[in-house]
């Protein structure tokens, strides 16, 4: 398949759900968030804090481990545009902000991954790399979803 | 503490790898002749014709209650620059300008390549 037809093909795919390839990223973005949410709330609750939260154990754990899983999965589309079809770009600071920060999530996502299975680290290390990873999708959503949102349009 | 390394070289190598891919962006098409001639930036443009004129010509330009659709009908980029200066029927002239006017008319001109 020519390189420029993986582009028609990925647009054809999206555009069948989305209005554009932009609101799709921003859907699958906003999803992405939302279930970074949920593991901060959930990876806070197996730390012992927001006793509130009636949920424990194990049930904890298995959500924290979906939210994630999902949340990757979401931001896989994203990734794949913004990457190989746009790449990074600085026209302003917005883009610039996002296309730094975007260069660094998944790196981000891997450090974590490791820290998270291996217990010889000090015990600021996994929180540290959880808020950053957060953190940094929290910037990325904020510099785009938010941005398309407020100043294009609120729809799919 | 000593074993941190191993987490931080491997985000960086990471980071770095999508750094080289996204200056690649291997699956980037090739603008057409005419929006490059125009000076504009498809993907710009797309949200621009989004955010001001997608609400008569429809999500993706296939065609609104008020404006027709432009995929597919072939417009070079004089005609459309035109259009968007001067107006046509109800729509009104001169609804972007400047290097926003540049890159809804490349995406114009993008989308309408039969």
């Amino acid at each position: 398949m020519p390189l420029a037809d993986v582009n028609d093909v990925y647009t054809d795919i999206v555009t069948a759900v989305f209005s554009s390839t932009i609101a799709a990223k921003a859907w699958f973005a906003t999803a992405a968030v939302l279930l970074a949410l949920v593991q901060v709330t959930t990876a806070a609750r197996m730390w012992g804090r927001l006793g509130f939260l009636r949920m424990h154990g194990p049930a904890v754990a298995m959500v924290h481990r979906w939210s994630g899983r999902l949340a990757f999965l979401f931001t896989l589309p994203v990734f794949f545009h913004c990457v190989t079809i746009l790449g990074f770009e600085t026209p302003d600071a917005r883009v610039a902000v996002h296309s730094v920060a975007g260069t660094f999530v998944y790196g981000v996502f891997a450090a974590k991954m490791l820290i998270v299975r291996d217990r010889s680290l000090p015990g600021w290390a996994l929180p540290a790399a959880g808020l950053t990873m957060a953190s940094t999708l929290a910037l990325l959503w904020l510099t785009s979803s938010l941005w398309y949102f407020t100043n294009v349009r609120f729809g799919f | 503490m000593g074993r941190l390394w191993k987490p931080v070289l491997v985000g960086a190598a990471v980071t770095a790898a999508t750094f080289v891919l996204a200056q690649l962006a291997v699956f980037e098409p090739t603008a057409p002749p005419a929006a490059t001639l125009a000076g504009g930036d498809v993907y710009r443009g797309q949200v621009v014709f989004e955010r001001e004129c997608a609400s008569c010509h429809g999500p993706g330009a296939e065609g609104g209650s008020v404006g027709p659709p432009l995929v597919d009908t072939g417009l070079d980029a004089a005609e459309v620059a035109a259009t968007i200066d001067q107006g046509r029927g109800v729509m009104p002239p001169a609804l972007v300008a400047g290097q926003e006017q540049a890159d809804a008319v490349a995406y114009v001109v993008a989308i309408s390549q039969p």
